[in-house]
C-alpha cells in the first residue's frame, strides 16, 4: 500500500492500451519521417511522451503523479512544435500550453486538498479511506470539483477545445498519439478517483452538464468540417465528452470501454487519414439515396428491438446507453432500407446480423471489463433521462441538418455551428496577446514603430 | 452578364475585362482523384520563360528558378566551363566564365508587389492580431472549401450568375469571429458591399484611378491578388477548365474568387480610412508601387538574367551527353524487321523506358512500341451500377465516348461500400454509440493495417474483372464499324499496321501505394490520372473481335492475321511488375515477363539506397513499400524526367537512358503527309511539357507548387485537394517527398529537351500551324532538337535551326 508506484487490473488494462498504441505509432513514425533532417528528436520526444504516460499510470503517490502530468505535457509540447518555423503550429502549441499550464495548476490544488483531508499523499490510500466515507467534506468537494475542471481541460471540453483542433498542425503520427492516448487522461484521472465521484454530487453535476454541452454541440460540429484532420480533431472532443458524460453517470464501466473503444478508432482514423479520397470515391460509387421518413422509423424500430432483445439477455445499466445503441444501429439498417430493390431483404438480414454481431461483442467486452472497472451503483433517474434526452435532441437535430438544407434558419445554423460557435476565436486572441504571432522574425523599420496602431 | 456590363459599360466595362485577364492567367489544378500533372505556367506560355519568372517574383514573391547557391553546387560537377560558355554565348552575356561564378555569389535584391493587405500588416502594431494577409486567406480558404462541400448550406438564389460571390457575402456578412480576432468591426463594411460584383467594380473605379490608372498596373494589382491565394484559383480555373471542355468559354469561377479579394480590398481600404490615422501614408506608397510597375519589371528580368544563364547550362549539361548517345546510335544501320514473337506496347511514361529495355533483353525477336498510355481512346469510364463516371484520356480532351462493363445480374451482396456501413460514423447522432459498438472492429482493423499490411485496394478499381465492355456514345451502343474506324486510326498512330506480331500485349500501368491522397500523381497522367486498366482492356476487346476485324481488313485494308492476339497488361509500376489479363496459361512469354520485372527491380533499387538483394528480397521490399501505410514515398513517379524522344525505337534500343526519357516511336518515312507528328507534337509533347514543369515547379518553388510536407497532409472536402496542417491555401502540385528523398533532390530541375526524328522542314511547318507548339518552343518552355537521318543535330534557337555543338 505504502509503495510509490502501483499495479492495478485498470491500470494493466491501460498500459496495454499503451504498449498497442506506441507500438503502432512507433513503427508509423519510424517510416513515415524517414528523410527528416531531425528524426532522432522527433523519436526522442515520442518515447520521453511514451514513458512519461507509463510513469504517471504507475504512480501511486500525488507529487510523482502530478509530476509525470507535467512531463506529460512538456513532451508533448516538443512534438507539437516538431516544425518550430510553422506560425500556425506554434499558435496551436501556446493555446495547449495555456491550457496545460491552467490544468497543472489545478491540479496541484486539487491534489493538496486532498492531502489536506486525509494527511497522506498515497493514492491507494486515499481512495480506501474516500470509499470509507459516507459524506463529503468541503476540502472534498472542492478537490472533486478542481478534478473536473482539469478532466475538462484535458479533454479540451468546450470552449477550451481550440488548442486541440489546430494542433493537426503537427505531423500525423502527433496527432494520432493525442487524440488516441493522451486526451484520455482527463477520463483515466476521474476513473481513478472514481470513489471521490461517487462522493460529490456538484462535481458530478458540473461535469456532466459541461460535457453534455460538448458533446451535442462538437458531435454537430463534426458533422460541417471540411478537411478530415479536422472533422476527426471535433470528433475527438464530442467522443470526450462523451466519456466524461458516462464518468458523471456513473457508468465507469461503460466509461473504459469508451475510452478503449475510442483510442482504437481514433488512432486508425488518424493513421489512415490519407485515404480519405478512397472513402470519398467509395461514397460516390454507393450513391446517396434519400433516406424517407419511414425508413427512419423502421430503422429505430428495428434496432430498439435489437437492444431491447439484448436487454433481456444482460441487462443494460442505463436508459442513455441503450439509446446510444439504438442511434448507432439505426444507421446500419437505413441505407439499406431506402434502396428499393428485390434483393432489400437480404441485405436487412445482412444488416442485422452485423448490428447483432456489434451488441454481442459490446456486451462481452462490458461484461469482461466490469470486473476490471466496476460500475459501483445505480445510476441516478434523472440524470439518466436529462443524458437520454440530450442524445434524443442531437438524434433530431442531426436529422434537420441533413435533410432540411432547403431551410434558411437551418443553414443560418450551419453556417453558426460551423464557425464552431466564434467559441475559439477569445482564446487565439488571448493566445496572440501572450505570444504575438510572427510569421517571419523581421526587424521592423525605425520608420514604423512610430506609427499608431490600425484600430 | 452581358446585360449588366453594357448597362454599366462606361464605368466598370474596362475594369471586368481586366479581371477576366488575370483571371485567365491561373492554371487549373486537378482534384485529387484525377489529379494529373499541369504546367503551372501554362496560361502565361505566350510569354517568355524569363519574362514570366520576374513576373512570378514581382506579383507572387515566387523564385523560378534554384538559388544561386544551389547553381554554385553543380559548378564543375554537373556544369562544366564548356556548358556554362554555350549558355552564356547564347544568352549574348558579355561576361566571361568567371565574372559569371563570381557574380552568382554576389546577393541580389528582388523586389515584390505589396498588396494593400501586406502594407497594412507592415504598419500595424498591435500585436495581439493575426496579420491581415493570414486573416484574409484563412478566412477565403475555409469558406471556399465550404462552399465545395456543402454547397446547398447558402441562402442564395441557386440560378444567380455570381453564386459564389454571393454565397461568401453571405457568410462573411455573419461571422462575428472576426470581429474577435482583429479587435476591430468589418462588418458593416462587409455590409455596405455591393451585392453585384459590377457593382463592386463600379465603386472601386474612382479608388483604382487615384492610385493605378495604367492598364498594365491594374492587371497586375488583380493577379497578385489571386497570386496570393493561387491553390484555391487552381482550383476555380479547373472548374472553368472543365465548363471549356463542355464548349463554354470563360473564367467565370476565378473572377468569382477575384471579386471576393478585391470586396476584402475595399473593406480593408475603407476601414482604414475610418480608422488608420497613418492612412494618409498608404495612396502615395500604392501610387509608387503602381507607377513603377513596369520598371520593376525589366529591372527584376535583368536582376535574374545571370541564374537564367546558369539554368541554362545546367540543361545544356544534361542534353549534351544524350544528344551524343543518340547520334552515335544514328550511325549504326537498323536491322531489316522480321516478323516479331511478341510486341508490347507501354506508355511514353520514363517509367517504361527501363522496363522496356528489361523486356527486350528477353528474346531478339521481343519488339517493344511507345504510345500514349490512354492508346488514342476518347473515353470516360462509368462504373456498372452507379452514376460515378471519370475520364479516361488527357486533360487537354474531353471524352467522346463512355465505356462500361457489362455484369451479370447477381454481383457481390456484401460490397461494403453498397450497403452504406462505412458512412456509418458519418451523421452526429450515430458516431458516438457506434464508437463504442463498433470498437472492437476498429482494433483488428488498427492491427491488420499496422502489422499485416494486405494490399491496398483503389475503391473504384478493386470493381474492375474481365467482364465484357459496352462502348457507346451518347448512350447508344458503337457499331462494329465504329469501331473499326477507332481501331484503324489507332493501329495507324502506333505504328501495327503491318508485321503484327502473334501475340501483342498492350501495357497500361498503375501504381499502388495505401494511405496516400497523391496516389493518382502516380497513375496514367494519360489516362486522367487514373490506372490505364480500363483503356487496355476496351481496345484488347475491339481489336479481338472478329466483326471489327472483319471491318478492319475489307474498310481499311488493314488485315489483322489470324493468329495475332492481343492481350490486356497493366505495368505496376510501385512493384515493377507485369500482369497480363486472361493469359494464357503455358505461353513461354509469361517467363519472359517474370524475368524482364526481376531486372528491372535489381535496376531501380538504387534509387532506393538498397544494393545486392535478392530478387526475392527485392521483391519483398517493393511489395512492403506499396503496402506500408506510413510510406509517403512509394515511387519516385516521374522524378528526373529530362527528355522526349520521337524516334524509331531502333535508334533508342541499345542505350541506357536511366528512367529519365519519354519515348514514343515515330518513322518518319511512314508519315507522309506529317499528320502523325502533328499529332504527336500538339498532343503528347504538350503532356510531356505538362509533367516535365510540373516537376521543375515543384522543386524550384516548393513552397508554392509543391504541395509541402505529406506529414501534414489534411485532404480537403473529399477530393479537392490537401492543406498543409489545419488551414492556409489549398496546395497544388507534388509533395516534398516526391522530389526529394531526405538528403537530396530527387529530380534535377531542367526545362524538357525534345528530340525528333523528322525532316527540319516538317517540323517547320508544324511550328508555324500550331500556335501552342509555337510558343512553348519559341518562348523557352522547353528545347527543341531535330535529329537528321545523316545524323546531324539542330536546335531550335530564335525562330531557326541551329547546328547544336556536341
Amino acid at each position: 500500500m505504502q509503495t510509490l508506484l502501483s499495479v492495478t487490473s485498470f491500470k494493466l488494462v491501460l498500459l496495454c492500451l499503451v504498449a498497442l498504441l506506441a507500438t503502432v505509432i512507433w513503427r508509423y513514425s519510424a517510416v513515415a519521417l524517414a528523410g527528416e533532417a531531425d528524426k532522432p528528436r522527433f523519436m526522442r520526444a515520442l518515447a520521453a511522451t511514451l514513458i512519461a504516460v507509463v510513469f504517471t499510470l504507475l504512480s501511486n503517490h500525488l507529487l510523482l503523479f502530478w509530476l509525470g502530468w507535467i512531463a506529460i505535457s512538456l513532451a508533448l509540447q516538443q512534438l507539437l512544435l516538431f516544425y518550430p518555423q510553422r506560425p500556425r503550429a506554434q499558435l496551436a502549441a501556446h493555446k495547449k500550453a495555456l491550457s496545460a499550464r491552467l490544468g497543472e495548476a489545478l491540479l496541484a490544488t486539487a491534489f493538496l486538498l486532498l492531502y489536506l483531508q486525509f494527511d497522506t499523499a498515497n493514492i491507494q490510500q486515499i481512495n480506501v479511506l474516500l470509499s470509507q466515507t459516507a459524506q463529503a467534506s468541503v476540502l472534498l468537494h472542492g478537490a472533486a470539483v478542481l478534478l473536473v475542471l482539469v478532466a475538462l481541460l484535458k479533454c479540451a471540453q468546450l470552449p477550451m477545445h481550440g488548442w486541440l483542433i489546430q494542433v493537426v498542425e503537427a505531423p500525423t503520427p502527433v496527432s494520432a498519439l493525442l487524440h488516441a492516448g493522451i486526451i484520455n487522461l482527463g477520463g483515466i484521472l476521474l476513473l481513478l478517483f472514481a470513489p471521490l465521484m461517487s462522493l460529490s454530487a456538484i462535481a458530478t453535476g458540473l461535469l456532466l452538464g459541461a460535457a453534455l454541452f460538448s458533446t451535442v454541440l462538437a458531435a454537430l460540429i463534426m458533422t460541417t468540417r471540411i478537411s478530415i484532420k479536422v472533422r476527426l480533431a471535433w470528433s475527438t472532443v464530442a467522443q470526450m465528452g462523451l466519456m466524461l458524460v458516462e464518468i458523471a453517470l456513473g457508468l465507469y464501466t461503460l466509461a473504459l470501454l469508451h475510452l478503449l473503444a475510442h483510442s482504437c478508432y481514433k488512432a486508425y482514423a488518424f493513421l489512415h487519414s490519407g485515404n480519405a479520397v478512397n472513402h470519398y470515391l467509395a461514397a460516390q460509387l454507393a450513391g446517396q439515396p434519400v433516406a424517407k421518413r419511414q425508413h427512419w422509423i423502421i430503422a429505430v424500430a428495428l434496432s430498439s428491438l435489437l437492444v431491447g432483445l439484448s436487454h433481456l439477455l444482460l441487462p443494460h445499466t442505463s436508459l442513455a446507453s441503450a439509446v446510444l445503441l439504438v442511434l448507432a444501429l439505426t444507421v446500419l439498417f437505413v441505407p439499406t432500407l431506402c434502396r428499393a430493390d428485390k434483393r432489400r431483404m437480404p441485405r436487412l438480414l445482412l444488416a442485422g446480423s452485423y448490428a447483432a454481431g456489434l451488441l454481442a461483442l459490446y456486451m462481452l467486452a462490458k461484461a469482461v471489463l466490469s470486473y476490471v472497472m466496476p460500475t459501483p451503483q445505480a445510476v441516478s433517474v434523472i440524470a439518466d433521462l436529462l443524458t437520454s434526452l440530450a442524445f434524443a435532441v442531437l438524434f433530431a437535430a442531426a436529422l434537420l441538418l441533413r435533410y432540411r438544407a432547403s431551410q434558411r434558419s437551418v443553414n443560418r445554423v450551419f453556417i453558426w455551428l460551423n464557425a464552431g460557435g466564434y467559441l475559439d476565436e477569445w482564446a487565439t486572441r488571448i493566445t496572440l496577446k501572450i505570444w504575438p504571432y510572427s510569421a517571419k522574425p523581421q526587424p521592423k523599420a525605425a520608420t514604423l514603430s512610430q506609427l499608431e496602431e490600425l484600430s | 452578364m452581358s446585360a449588366l456590363s453594357s448597362e454599366m459599360q462606361n464605368t466598370s466595362g474596362h475594369l471586368a475585362r481586366l479581371v477576366a485577364a488575370a483571371a485567365s492567367q491561373i492554371a487549373p489544378q486537378w482534384p485529387l482523384d484525377q489529379m494529373i500533372a499541369v504546367n503551372p505556367w501554362w496560361p502565361k506560355r505566350n510569354m517568355a520563360f524569363s519574362e514570366v519568372c520576374a513576373e512570378q517574383q514581382l506579383l507572387a514573391g515566387t523564385d523560378c528558378l534554384m538559388p544561386a547557391s544551389w547553381y554554385l553546387t553543380q559548378w564543375q560537377q554537373q556544369i562544366q566551363p564548356a556548358h556554362l560558355q554555350q549558355a552564356l554565348h547564347e544568352a549574348q552575356l558579355p561576361l566571361t566564365q568567371a565574372q559569371a561564378v563570381a557574380a552568382l555569389s554576389q546577393p541580389t535584391e528582388l523586389r515584390s508587389w505589396q498588396r494593400l493587405s501586406e502594407l497594412l500588416a507592415k504598419h500595424n502594431t498591435q500585436e495581439d492580431t493575426l496579420p491581415w494577409p493570414q486573416l484574409i486567406l484563412q478566412q477565403l480558404s475555409q469558406f471556399l472549401a465550404l462552399y465545395y462541400q456543402y454547397p446547398e448550406r447558402f441562402n442564395v438564389d441557386a440560378d444567380s450568375q455570381d453564386h459564389a460571390y454571393h454565397s461568401w457575402l453571405s457568410v462573411v456578412r455573419q461571422d462575428k469571429g472576426l470581429q474577435v480576432l482583429t479587435g476591430t468591426r468589418l462588418t458593416a463594411l462587409f455590409a455596405a458591399l455591393p451585392d453585384s460584383p459590377h457593382a463592386l467594380l463600379a465603386a472601386l473605379h474612382s479608388w483604382l484611378d487615384s492610385w493605378c490608372p495604367g492598364e498594365q498596373a491594374r492587371q497586375a494589382y488583380f493577379e497578385s491578388l489571386l497570386q496570393s491565394i493561387s491553390g484555391w484559383a487552381g482550383w476555380q480555373a479547373w472548374l472553368d477548365w472543365q465548363q471549356a471542355l463542355q464548349g463554354e468559354q470563360g473564367h467565370r469561377a476565378v473572377c468569382q474568387l477575384l471579386y471576393m479579394l478585391l470586396g476584402w480590398d475595399w473593406v480593408l481600404w475603407q476601414h482604414s480610412q475610418q480608422h488608420n490615422p497613418q492612412h494618409e501614408k498608404l495612396l502615395p506608397a500604392l501610387q509608387q508601387q503602381a507607377s513603377q510597375y513596369t520598371a520593376m519589371l525589366v529591372h527584376t528580368q535583368a536582376a535574374l538574367s545571370l541564374r537564367q544563364v546558369w539554368q541554362r547550362a545546367l540543361e545544356i549539361s544534361v542534353q549534351q551527353p544524350l544528344l551524343r548517345q543518340l547520334q552515335q546510335a544514328s550511325q549504326c544501320p537498323s536491322p531489316q524487321p522480321k516478323r516479331p514473337v511478341l510486341q508490347a506496347a507501354f506508355c511514353i511514361d520514363v517509367r517504361s523506358e527501363p522496363m522496356r529495355r528489361a523486356l527486350e533483353r528477353q528474346h531478339p525477336q521481343l519488339q517493344t512500341l511507345g504510345f500514349a498510355g490512354f492508346f488514342g481512346l476518347p473515353i470516360a469510364y462509368k462504373a456498372a451500377d452507379s452514376k460515378l463516371s471519370r475520364p479516361q484520356l488527357p486533360g487537354l480532351l474531353a471524352p467522346a465516348l463512355t465505356v462500361s462493363q457489362i455484369r451479370p445480374d447477381n454481383s457481390t451482396l456484401t460490397r461494403q461500400a453498397d450497403l452504406g456501413w462505412k458512412q456509418s460514423f458519418d451523421l452526429a447522432s450515430s458516431s458516438l454509440g457506434m464508437v463504442e459498438a463498433a470498437g472492437a472492429t476498429k482494433l483488428i482493423s488498427l492491427i491488420k493495417r499496422a502489422f499485416f499490411r494486405p494490399a491496398a485496394q483503389h475503391a473504384l478499381n478493386k470493381q474492375l474483372d474481365n467482364s465484357n465492355w459496352q462502348i457507346s456514345r451518347h448512350d447508344t451502343p458503337l457499331s462494329s464499324a465504329e469501331q473499326a474506324q477507332l481501331a484503324a486510326a489507332i493501329l495507324t498512330a502506333m505504328g501495327l499496321h503491318t508485321n503484327l506480331a502473334p501475340t501483342v500485349l498492350l501495357f497500361g500501368h498503375g501504381s499502388q501505394s495505401c494511405n496516400n491522397p497523391h496516389a493518382a500523381a502516380l497513375d496514367c497522367g494519360a489516362c486522367g490520372g487514373q490506372s490505364g486498366e480500363v483503356n487496355v482492356k476496351v481496345l484488347a476487346q475491339i481489336l479481338n473481335d472478329d466483326a471489327v476485324r472483319q471491318q478492319l481488313a475489307i474498310t481499311h485494308h488493314l488485315p489483322i492475321p489470324a493468329d495475332t492476339r492481343f492481350y490486356a497488361a497493366m505495368h505496376q509500376t510501385t512493384l515493377d511488375e507485369l500482369q497480363v489479363y486472361q493469359a494464357p496459361a503455358q505461353a513461354p512469354w509469361l517467363t519472359w515477363l517474370a524475368d524482364a520485372g526481376r531486372y528491372a527491380r535489381q535496376q531501380r533499387q538504387q534509387q532506393f539506397g538498397q544494393s545486392a538483394k535478392s530478387d526475392k528480397a527485392l521483391a519483398r521490399f517493393f511489395r512492403h513499400r506499396s503496402t506500408d501505410w506510413a510510406q509517403l514515398r512509394p515511387e519516385w513517379g516521374l522524378a528526373n524526367n529530362a527528355a522526349f524522344i520521337v524516334a524509331p525505337r531502333s535508334l533508342t534500343k541499345a542505350l541506357d537512358l536511366q528512367g529519365r526519357c519519354f519515348l514514343h516511336d515515330y518513322d518518319a518515312a511512314n508519315d507522309t503527309d506529317f499528320s502523325l507528328l502533328h499529332t504527336i507534337m500538339t498532343a503528347p509533347m504538350v503532356v510531356t511539357n505538362w509533367i516535365n514543369l510540373q516537376y521543375y515547379a515543384s522543386v524550384v518553388a516548393a513552397d508554392k507548387y509543391g504541395s509541402g510536407n505529406k506529414l501534414l497532409h489534411n485532404v480537403v472536402a473529399g477530393h479537392v485537394g490537401v492543406f498543409e496542417g489545419n488551414g492556409g491555401d489549398l496546395r497544388s502540385g507534388l509533395a516534398w517527398q516526391s522530389v526529394h528523398d531526405g538528403s537530396k533532390l530527387m529530380h534535377q530541375p531542367v526545362r524538357l529537351s525534345v528530340i525528333i526524328a523528322a525532316p527540319q522542314q516538317a517540323i517547320t511547318d508544324i511550328i508555324k500551324r500550331a500556335a501552342d507548339v509555337a510558343a512553348l518552343v519559341n518562348r523557352q518552355w522547353l528545347w527543341l532538337y531535330q535529329l537528321d537521318s545523316d545524323g546531324s543535330i539542330h536546335l531550335w534557337h530564335q525562330q531557326g535551326w541551329h547546328r547544336a555543338p556536341l
